[in-house]
């Protein structure tokens, strides 16, 4: 048996015929305060259902196809960022910070290191004067020792006034 | 961009910066020392810089000289193959080129003027900390010794 309601909207599609009609009508009748509604409800579905305009679609099956498309899309349940997230990025920073610091510490050469005497170097590869009065000669006390030392000499110069440097 | 090609580009781009933060690093403050000193043998008790303090024996035997008084010092930051001044004094004046050599050590060009005049001209290899001495004129009741070093602080 089917409800008022369902028998309502089957009247207003007008599905409802013959005597299934008639009773539902005298239903309504009975039905006094629903009697003015269903009236004006007949009048406005006649009014759309004549002036109603359907622009047909050219290509029906291609907008279903971008429709379900669309529709999959946002039911898709959303997937991990593909880049970097910020406390990823943060850890790789502080990560790379410490990693610089060990190579820091490890490649840089310390200055006590620099500061051995043995690491002297100093060469003279050449030493000349364009003053012909002026000579220049160049030696190293002795490589083979620890305290060695370069010393360019330079014979022939002026000598310089007490108060001049 | 994709995903992975962004991954390439970040890691990449971090690899680049550790680079450059270690080069930068190895390279800071190498720099052309030149000091003017005045060698005698007053009693008087002189302080040499403490650059030179590992030499102190070595210049006592080498220039005969007891006592060693800083007058002047200049020093710059080593720029590759550029001409640059060092002025450790009002008599002495360095023009210099220095080139960083493949085993750490620097070619260092040298003109050395006294005041316009050119007295040497001269071409050493470097290391650092190691100074190169040039016995300069009499001055006084002593002797002028003109330093250069590269140094690797500040």
């Amino acid at each position: 048996m089917k409800t008022f309601e369902e028998r309502y909207t089957a009247w207003l599609d007008g599905g409802l015929t013959g005597e299934a009609q008639t009773a539902f009508e005298r239903e309504l009748t009975e039905r006094s305060e629903s009697l003015e509604a269903p009236a004006e409800l007949q009048r406005f579905q006649d009014f759309f259902r004549s002036h109603s305009h359907v622009t047909p679609l050219e290509s029906p099956d291609f907008f279903n196809h971008q429709l379900l498309e669309r529709i999959a899309a946002e039911e898709k349940p959303p997937t991990a960022r593909s880049g970097w997230s910020l406390p990823r990025l943060a850890w790789f920073g502080g990560l790379s910070m410490a990693t610089a610091l060990v190579l820091f510490i490890a490649i840089i050469p310390k200055k006590s290191e620099t500061h051995s005497q043995s690491a002297y170097i100093a060469q003279v590869i050449s030493a000349r004067s364009a003053d012909p009065n002026i000579s220049a000669t160049a030696f190293q006390t002795d490589a083979a020792q620890p305290d060695d030392m370069t010393v360019v000499w330079l014979d022939g110069l002026d000598y310089v006034p007490e108060n001049a440097q | 961009m994709s995903p992975k090609m962004r991954n390439k580009f970040q890691s990449s781009s971090i690899a680049l910066l550790l680079f450059v933060f270690c080069a930068v690093a190895q390279a800071k403050d190498n720099k052309l020392w030149g000091a003017v000193l005045l060698a005698t043998n007053d009693t008087a008790p002189k302080v040499l810089p403490v650059e030179l303090k590992p030499f102190q024996t070595r210049l006592e035997n080498v220039f005969g000289y007891d006592a060693f008084q800083l007058l002047g010092k200049s020093s710059h930051e080593i720029s590759d193959d550029t001409e640059q001044w060092l002025i450790p004094g009002k008599t002495f004046s360095v023009r210099s080129v220095v080139q960083p050599t493949n085993d750490s050590n620097f070619r260092v060009e040298l003109q050395l003027y006294q005041g316009k005049k050119e007295i040497v001209q001269t071409v050493a290899k470097l290391g650092p900390r190691s100074p190169l001495f040039i016995r300069g004129p009499l001055y006084g009741n002593g002797q002028l010794i003109i330093v250069i070093m590269v140094r690797d602080d500040d």
